[in-house]
């Protein structure tokens, strides 16, 4: 009995990629960075040794001289050469000093002063380190909400600023 | 039997068939564990020990570390660079000086890591030069007077930049 010729069926092949090299070097990768992975963020708080300098202030500007006396009770805000008392900044219910208010009291004195960057601390009281930390944030750092402050760059561009009084020098460490 | 030795059976191969591994969710989980650890990788290239007795104050700052001598204090004990220099709670009045101010044992490290630095910096023009910063990891429950020690005792070794390390909020 005569039957047609059965037609092959012609199979697409499909070109798979070969991955494996290209896994293999994820691997190698994922490795190396599991070993440099840093899980905990660790930054710094910079400051400078104080240095006693005889050279005097320009006489066209004066110095703000911000200083940060932190007693027991309460920090007060002394500013100029020779030093005053512009405030002081009391404790809030929790029994801690008034960070908000320190800050308002600087950011107030940063606009009126763009171009100051340094804070001297004098702690007379002997607070905790975590304590320093926190009042050093809070004369750092600008928050987001604080309002924008501009200052003139030296090529006279305005430039928005990114801190407060950034510097900190610890005034008292040889007492 | 008899149909597998059936005439029409006898031109065709058996194929062994190939174990396919599908690979795709297997790649999709590397992908994102990359993307994971690039974000949290550490580019600065300093690795810094915070001892088991040290727990860092929380700060806003987010300054990334620098290179520096490392001094690290626990409320018992001070190491340089891992190595234990001083332990404050058996050792500390007899080992201070100008009126209680410097920490002789940690002043002599410095002093020492300071020369080191120096001399590698002489002898090859590739080594990194001193640039007299000291990285403090200081416990937060220590108290200023201690502080005020340690800050001294690096001034007068002749570092003249701190750099207080302290943990990044969580953002």
């Amino acid at each position: 009995m005569y039957r047609a010729p059965s037609r092959r069926k012609t199979k697409k092949e499909f070109v798979k990629p070969n991955l494996i090299p290209i896994l293999d070097a994820v691997f190698i990768f994922i490795f190396f960075l599991l070993m440099s992975a840093n899980f905990v963020k660790i930054y710094e708080i910079p400051s400078d040794v104080p240095i006693i300098s005889d050279a005097e202030p320009p006489k066209n500007q004066k110095p703000l001289a911000l200083t940060l006396r932190i007693t027991s009770s309460y920090i007060e805000v002394l500013t100029g050469v020779p030093a005053s008392t512009m405030t002081r900044v009391g404790k809030n219910s929790d029994g801690f000093y008034d960070l908000e208010k320190l800050h308002e009291v600087l950011l107030s004195l940063k606009g009126r002063h763009l171009k100051e960057e340094t804070v001297i601390f004098e702690p007379i009281v002997d607070l905790t380190y975590e304590d320093i930390v926190k009042i050093m944030d809070a004369t750092r750092e600008l928050r987001n909400t604080d309002p924008a402050l501009f200052a003139k760059d030296k090529d006279g561009v305005e430039m928005r600023l990114k801190a407060l009084f950034p510097k900190i020098i610890f005034g008292n460490i040889q007492s | 039997m008899r149909s597998s030795r059936s005439i029409r059976n006898r031109g065709r191969k058996r194929k062994s068939q190939v174990f396919d591994l599908d690979i795709t969710s297997l790649l999709d989980i590397l992908v994102i564990m990359l993307v994971f650890l690039l974000q949290s990788t550490n580019s600065t290239g300093i690795i810094m020990t915070v001892p088991k007795d040290v727990e860092l104050p929380v700060s806003s700052s987010a300054t990334p570390s620098n290179e520096g001598v490392i001094v690290q204090v626990s409320p018992t004990t001070i190491w340089v660079e891992d190595k234990e220099v001083l332990n404050i709670e058996t050792n500390l009045r007899t080992s201070t000086d100008q009126g209680g101010r410097r920490l002789i044992p940690l002043f002599n490290e410095l002093v020492k890591r300071k020369e080191l630095i120096q001399l590698s910096a002489k002898s090859s023009p590739e080594a990194n030069k001193f640039g007299g910063v000291v990285n403090l990891i200081v416990d937060k429950t220590v108290k200023y007077s201690f502080v005020k020690k340690l800050l001294y005792t690096c001034a007068e070794a002749g570092f003249k930049e701190y750099k207080f390390v302290v943990m990044g909020i969580e953002q």
